[in-house]
This record gives structure tokens, sequence and C-alpha cells, in this order.
């Protein structure tokens, strides 16, 4: 698989203001760097906090990084303007978390879809309602709901229409930030198949955020734990369930709800020492030390880098580092 | 540990919402028995009913709900016949309720501190000092790091975790007999859920609790519950034994959720929906409320709704599928 | 956006009329409702033809007559009476509903859009823009309407359009603190990032996604505030600082009555009358439109309709 997007050093921090001075620095995303691959869908999970709602913005550029660079086919997306940017608006595009905020509740569904069209200045058909028709049949809606608000549908239904309107502008790259969190389990399963099914006839590229992650693990090719801002395990869905290294890792697999008696009482709990810790004032050296079982000195002096320990198996942790 | 002394029993509970498009029946015949001591879970996806029976059980259904008719029998009392003034002394001290949302079940104004000694003093004669300190003794039972401090911190100085630490060591302030929680973990990170679950049930085995769970999460369900009831708009429509549930689910209904839950210890190619979507709950379909999405429908199940009968040990099921022939009544 | 609308514009226009459809019939349930309907209409009829369908000259002094006409009590003739020069009071107060009418017209038209653009301009870019925006119109707050108003109009030469002009700038604060506040609140939903990402820029955004959701709460105070328009200006000429003789303001009619009050008590309850009327006919209209302007309403309407036809 060819490298279709390169993250180098990507960084963003939030100001914490009082009054007129910076009181500090929310380190929302902390000098992150991997790649995603054309076609596959990259999934990123981790607590609330983490960050990975803000790396997935940064990557579609929404908001604009503090430092670092993300080369989307090979160019710099943080340096395109006018004409490039629209273009590259085209080829990525994001569906959002919650079904309820986002669509304007002023505007029909038509409404909705033409203006992604019209906006990213994408090819406008000769009969703009049959194209928004069969866009909204491709995401199991129909022609029917054409003239219909918002709240005139259900959660599940909304978020086929944000579905379709990413879909409008013929992306080849959405980020789908916890498409299914606020939906119910049966509903979820629709909307999964729903992107899955699409990936399989468009070959999108997805980067999957989540929490939840049975989810990530059933959409994702390949997955990358998030904390504090930093990945602290990036590897192939089956290897990261089968072999956690990295300690938050092992402790967030061991907290997952799995629906089977025989199984979930049975497993051994790992549990983190003390509060999850604030994103503004992040500990020193490795960010998971106050809370890691196996904390050593060097974790609380050093971060340590995200290393391939593996093939394909990358971690950043002291306990795999020799010398 | 399981007593079968029954706890609570709910009779033929139907709750009704007066909404401007029509009347909801939000709980439409429920009967449901929890015994002494055990983990019930009371399981279902949005608009089944799980919080309002919850809520009925208390008689803190909000308008324009209202309950229609039904008893419910805890430890020998009908709720139902019971004055406002009585209901009120065992809410919160017989009947401890913990909500989905620590941040609205806590008054921003007030400390924490004041809150919970306002729970114990609320349904003790106690001195305002005396139940202070409980106040501290019930934040270390909850494990809430710096607990002295915290006693003195408003709401909005507290992480969710421990805000929902704040509201259990409410409700067990008073050695409830019942601890309801609805939907308790939600709203946090899944490591904070774990701690709070593990939480949840040792205080109930240190206190002899009884546990209620109400939940969509049917991972939790099958880590922390002894039994499970599975709701469908408005309806019971099987109970079982945990690891009988979703070692051998019955119903069409409970099948099609474990099929759409993806397990994170199998590969799962793919994800099986069930059909359809949940219907509005003002035009329910006739006959078994299901039966438009169920892929066993039968011409019985359009016409008739099934009741709820014990087709195994202790294994309830509401479906035609498993009827054979007339039933005479539902055992329950 | 032209372009893409030429197809199904008609579809979506049957749409917003069937809403429209809804929010007359919402109005027509509220008894204040109609009964500020019916004041408010009635206002501006009068406002656009009282001068054409007045019986008397209300300008027009005729001397001759004067003594013989001058302070006559209501009548057939003169239903409001007649004030001191011998003018018939009716006509004049028909004629005076044009001014206020037109007072608050071009106070609302000045104040509203300045309060828009400033409200969502500092809304939705935060930051310093947003505070310096915010003290100006603090300056502007901390000082009671009236008293700002008399002092601008003090500052200018007397007359109707000076206070027009002091109340105007006395009036678009309050829009900018509204506009502000829903803009805050609109900014954080989705469906505006959805539109950052969709590559709109800012001015798009603010205009076809932000205003459209913020504009609820201004069409109230609209409403409302044309009757306190009324209100402060008649005030103003009241103390003799807006409308001057011989304009037939109302403000300045109850100022020329007081002399005159009680004996003659027709001449300062008449336009005093007419003041209170109109003022109370935009408070409950703007007080139902609220009402009407909610979407949970017309569904309940529309459910209800919809349960009676089956």
């Amino acid at each position: 698989m060819k490298p279709f997007i390169e993250v180098k050093n990507l960084t963003k921090f939030f100001p914490v203001k009082a009054l007129f001075f910076t009181k500090g620095w929310v380190r929302a995303v902390d000098n992150v760097s991997f790649t995603i691959f054309k076609g596959e869908t990259f999934g990123l999970v981790g607590e609330s906090g983490c960050g990975k709602t803000t790396l997935g913005r940064l990557l579609i550029r929404l908001i604009e990084p503090t430092s670092g660079t993300v080369y989307f086919d090979g160019v710099n997306i943080y340096s395109l303007k006018g004409k490039d940017l629209r273009e590259f608006r085209k080829r990525a595009q994001i569906v959002f978390q919650d079904p309820y905020s986002s669509l304007n509740p002023r505007m029909v569904v038509f409404d909705i879809i033409a203006e992604a069209i019209e906006a990213t200045h994408a090819k406008i058909p000769i009969n703009i309602e049959d194209h928004i028709v069969s866009l909204l049949e491709q995401v199991g809606l129909s022609k029917e709901h054409l003239y219909r608000y918002p709240h005139e549908f259900s959660g599940g239904q909304r978020q086929r229409i944000a579905i379709a309107r990413a879909l409008a502008v013929n992306p080849e790259f959405i980020v789908l930030d916890e498409p299914t969190s606020a939906l119910d389990v049966s509903v979820q399963a629709q909307i999964l198949n729903l992107l899955k099914d699409l990936q399989k006839k468009y070959g999108f590229t997805y980067l999957f955020i989540s929490h939840d992650l049975a989810v990530v693990k059933y959409m994702s090719h390949r997955i990358a734990v998030m904390y504090l801002g930093k990945i602290v395990e990036l590897a192939r869905s089956e290897e990261l369930f089968e072999r956690p290294l990295h300690p938050y890792t092992q402790i967030l697999l061991s907290a997952i709800p799995i629906p089977d008696p025989k199984i979930v009482r049975t497993r051994k709990r790992l549990k983190p020492k003390g509060e999850p810790p604030s994103p503004i004032n992040p500990p020193t050296g490795c960010r998971f030390h106050p809370r890691c079982p196996y904390a050593m000195t060097k974790c609380r002096v050093s971060e340590p880098p995200l290393v391939e320990i593996e093939r394909d198996h990358y971690v950043a942790c002291w306990k795999y580092v020799k010398g | 540990m399981k007593e079968n002394k029954v706890l609570l029993k709910i009779e033929d509970l139907k709750v009704y919402f007066n909404t401007y498009a029509g009347v909801v029946k939000a709980v439409d015949g429920v009967d449901l028995s929890i015994f002494h001591g055990e983990s019930f879970a009371l399981v279902g996806e949005t608009g089944c009913g799980k919080s309002t029976v919850a809520r009925a059980i208390l008689r803190l259904v909000p308008p324009p709900g209202r309950i229609v008719s039904g008893r419910i029998i805890f430890d020998g009392i009908d709720l139902m016949k019971l004055p406002e003034d009585k209901l009120r002394e065992i809410r919160g001290s017989m009947i401890a309720y913990i909500c989905q949302d620590p941040t609205s079940a806590l008054d921003p104004l007030f400390t924490c501190g004041y809150q919970i000694a306002e729970t114990i003093v609320s349904h003790n004669s106690i001195k305002w000092n005396d139940a202070w300190n409980k106040s501290l003794k019930l934040l270390l039972h909850v494990a809430i790091p710096e607990a002295k401090k915290r006693l003195r911190n408003f709401p909005h100085e507290l992480s969710g975790g421990m805000k929902q630490r704040v509201v259990i060591s409410m409700s067990i302030s008073n050695n409830p007999k019942l601890l309801i929680a609805d939907e308790p973990t939600t709203a946090l990170d899944v490591t904070i859920q774990a701690q709070i679950m593990d939480l949840i049930k040792s205080l109930k085995d240190k206190y002899n609790m009884t546990l209620l769970l109400i939940t969509h999460n049917l991972g939790l369900v099958a880590e922390y519950c002894d039994r499970v009831a599975v709701m469908y708009l408005g309806k019971i429509v099987e109970v079982a034994d945990v690891y009988e549930l979703f070692e051998r689910p019955l119903h069409p209904y409970t099948q099609g959720l474990l099929r759409a839950v993806p397990n994170p210890l199998k590969k799962v190619e793919r994800l099986y929906p069930i059909a359809g979507m949940i219907p509005s709950p003002i035009n329910l379909p006739p006959g078994c409320r299901f039966h438009p999405r169920c892929p066993y429908v039968m011409d019985r199940c359009k016409v008739s709704e099934p009741p709820l009968v014990e087709i195994g040990q202790g294994h309830y099921v509401a479906c035609w599928k498993y009827v054979k022939g007339e039933v005479h009544e539902a055992i329950h | 956006m032209s372009r893409l609308r030429m197809l199904p514009s008609s579809k979506l226009n049957s749409r917003k009329i069937s809403e429209l459809n809804l929010m007359f019939k919402v109005l027509m349930r509220s008894p204040t409702g109609i009964i500020g309907l019916i004041l408010t209409i009635s206002f501006i009829m009068i406002g656009i033809i009282g001068p054409y369908v007045a019986p008397y000259d209300p300008i027009l002094i005729d001397f001759s007559k004067m003594d013989k006409l001058r302070l006559l009590p209501p009548s057939l003739d003169h239903p409001f009476g007649t004030d001191e020069f011998g003018r018939d009071i009716f006509s004049r107060v028909l004629s005076g509903a044009r001014v206020s009418l037109l007072a608050a017209i071009v106070v609302l038209s000045i104040s509203i859009p300045i309060g828009l653009a400033l409200g969502l301009i500092a809304g939705y870019y935060g930051g310093i823009i947003d505070e310096v925006i915010m003290r100006i119109t603090d300056i502007f707050l901390a000082f009671p309407g009236l008293v700002l108003a008399i002092a601008f109009s003090a500052a200018f030469k007397p007359g109707i359009w000076s206070a027009i002009l002091a109340v105007s700038l006395v009036w678009w604060p309050s829009y900018v603190r509204v506009v502000r506040a829903q803009v805050l609140q609109v900014r954080e939903a989705l469906f505006v990032e959805a539109a950052r990402a969709l590559g709109l820029s800012p001015v798009k955004i603010m205009i076809k996604h932000i205003l459209p959701n913020v504009i609820t709460p201004v069409i109230v105070l609209a409403t409302l505030d044309f009757g306190s328009v009324i209100i402060v200006t008649s005030s103003l000429s009241f103390i003799g600082l807006g409308a001057q003789p011989p304009t037939p303001e109302w403000g300045r009619l109850v100022a020329d009555g007081r002399a005159y009050f009680p004996e003659k008590w027709w001449y300062v309850f008449f336009p005093g009358l007419a003041i209170f009327l109109t003022s109370l006919g935009w408070n409950l209209l703007g007080d139902s439109l609220r009402d009407v302007l909610d979407p949970k309403y017309r569904r309940r309407l529309e459910f209800k309709e919809r349960r009676e036809e089956k």
C-alpha cells in the first residue's frame, strides 16, 4: 500500500486564557508523526483529553497547527491557498459525531447537500436534484427526504445525511469523528456497515476516531492509541488486541466491556493508579508514568520515542527500549 | 449468595406520556421480580422504557408522563399506594437512585460535603456535625483521593468520575436495600467506567444491597449482572440468567442485539444490524411489536402480542416461536 | 447559489409557505396575539392613510372660526374634541400616527442592521474584536436610554428628525448584545464547523448559517421595540425636544394639552390613549411572536390537525 497521508511532528497547543494573558497551554497534540495508507481505515482511540478529536480536525485543516506538517498525496496541506485549498477540500471531508447539531436546522436536506457541492466547486451535474437523490439513495435514504428539515429525522437518518454530504464532493479521504457514538446499537451497526460498503465501492481512506475500542477494531486495519496528546502505540488491529505492549493499552483493553460473561468475568483487570491528569500540565518525561504500574526512574525524566519494536508494531515505552 | 426472596416485584406496570403528537406508551405492561442480593440488569435501546421503569419505582416520572396502572411491591409494601410523605422516606434511604449524568445530580451552588450531609440529615435525626463526619467516611468508602479536600469542593471542581463517586456516596449513605443505577457510566471514559462499576459492585457486596442496573451496554451486563431483562418498545421480551442469555438468546430482538455489537475478542467479519428502524412509539405495530423487523415473523405475530412465558428454568421469552398451541396463563 | 436554486425552488417554497401558514395559525390561537395583530395593523394603516382620511386639516388654523371652535368637548362633529386653536384633535391624532410610524421604522432600520452586523462580528471572531465592540456597546448601555436620547437631542436642533436620530444612536447597542449572545451559542454548533470544513468564508458562514439561527430573538425584540420607540419619541416630544409645532406628534399633543387638564380632559386623553394602544399592540404581538416562531408550537398544531383529519 502506498503512503497517502504523512503526518510529521504535528503539534497543536491551545492557550488557556485568564483575562488578557495566557495562563498555560493545553498540549492537545504533541509532536505526533505517522502515515496513513491509501484505501485503509486508520483507527484512532483514546479517552477524553487525549487529543484524537483535535488530530482529526488538524488532518483536514479545520484548525491550524502550532507546528508540523501534513502531507496529503505529497503536498503540505498547510501551505495551500485559494484554488488549491478548495481542491483539497474536495478530496478530504469529515463526518461529525453529533447528528443533532451537525446539520443546520434551518436548511432542508437538498440545501445541505447542494451547499457542499457548490462550496467546493465540485462539478455541478446538469440535473442537480437527480444527482442529490442518487446520493441519498447510496446512503439508504430516498427522494421523499429531499425537502425535509433535519428535526424530522431520527439520529441514524441524520447521520446518513451527513455521510451523503461528505460523499457529495467525491472525496478520497474521510475523517469519521465518532460517527456512531450517539446512536443506538442496532443503528450503529447499520451505519458502520454502510461506511464499510462505501469504502469497498469507492476505495475511501478513513480516519476512524472513537473511544469505543470494539467498534474501532471492527472498522480499522491499523489502530493508534493516544494518551495526552501523544501516540503511545500503533499496530495492526489484530496485533494490538492480541499483544498490547504499552501499559496504557493493556489497561485500556482490560477495561473495555465485552459482551460475553464467560470471558469477561475471568479476565484480569489492570488498574491504573490515580486519576487521569489534566492536559494543561502534563507530567514530565513519559506522560503516563504517574499511573503506570511499571514506571522506572527513566520514565519520570525523559519521554520515550515511538519506535518500531516489531514489524509494523510501534510503541513509545522505555520498557521496550534496550540501552 | 442468592436468596429466593423477592425484594421488588413489579406487576403490570403501565406508564403513558401525553405528548402533543399523541399518547406514548413508554411502559406498557411490565412484570418483573428482583430477588434479594442479586444484580439485575434492565437492558434496551433508547426509547424502550427502561429508564421510565426505574423512575416509576420511585414515582419520579415527570409530566406529561403518568403511571396509569400497576403495582410495585417493595419488601412487602405497595409503593403505588403509599402517600407522598411516606414515599419520600423511602427515597434516598431504602431505595437509592443514581442517574446517568452526575453533573446534573449535584447542585452547583453547594459543596459536595454539604450535599452528602444533607442526604444523611434528611433521613436521620442526627446533628449536622456528625453528618459531616459521616460524609467524610463515605467519601473514603468510595475511594475518592484527598477526601477531606473534596468535602469542601464544589461539583465543577471535580472530574466526571469523581462526581459520580460523590453521587454514589450520597446514595449509599443511608444503607439502601435497593440501588437503582440508571446508566451510571455512560458519560464516563472506559477506564473510569470500569472503576466506577467495580466500585458499585464492591459496595453492593459490602453492604449487601440489591442492584438494578439500567443500561444499553451489553458488555457491562455480561460483567456485572446475575440476571437480565431485555426491553423493547415498552415491553419485556426476554428474561434470563446472564450466562444463559448470552449463550442461548431466544428472542429475535436479543439475538439481533448480540449480533449487532462488535466483540473485540473475536474476528468479526460483519455486523448484522437489525433490519428496519425502531418505530415511532405513538404508532405501535399491531401484534408483536417487533414483528416488522423480525426475521422469523409468522402470521400470528402480526395479529396478537405474545405473552411472557417461561421456556427454560428462569428463562422467559415473549415470542410466538416458542409457544405451541394456546397459552393459558403467563407464568412468572 | 442562484445557479443551483433554479430547479426545485417551487417545492422548497411550498414547504416554506406551509410553515408560514402554520405560524399564522399559531398566532390566531392566542387571544392576546389577535388583539396585538389588530392593533398593530390598525396603527400601520392609519399611519399610511391617516392624513388622507382625516375629516379636517390637522395643521391649518381658521382664525375666523377659532373663537367658536376652540376647546370643544368630544361630539359627533369632533369625536376627540378640538384644541386651543380650534383644530380637530381626531384629525391631528390620525396624522400623528404617521410621525410615530416613521420614527419607529427609521430607528429600527438603523439599529437592527448595525446590531446584527456588530453582534455577528463580535460573536464570531471573539478575541480583541469582540472586546472592542462590546466595550463600546457597554458605554452606550451604561446610560439610561431616555437620558442619553435627551442629551443627544438637546445637542441637535430641535425637531422630529433630531429626536429620531438621537433615539437611533441609543437603540442599536441592545441588539448587539442580543445577537452576540445567540451567535456565541450557534458558533459552537457542529454545522458551523461542517461549513468551515467545506471551506466557506467567514462572511458566508455568518450570513448563511449563523444569521438564520439567531434571527428569531431579534424579530421578537424588534416587535416589542416598535412600541418602546414610539413611547421614547413621544416622551422627547413631550418635553419639547422632538416634534415641534405644528407637527401633530402624539407626545407633543399631550404636552400641549397639559395646560388645559383636567377641565378640557379630551386634549390629553385621546393622544395619550393612542400612544397607549399602539405600544400595547406591539407588545402583545411581540409576545405572541415568541411562541409563533418557536417550531415546537407549530409541530404541536401540525399533529393536532393531522389527528383531527383522521
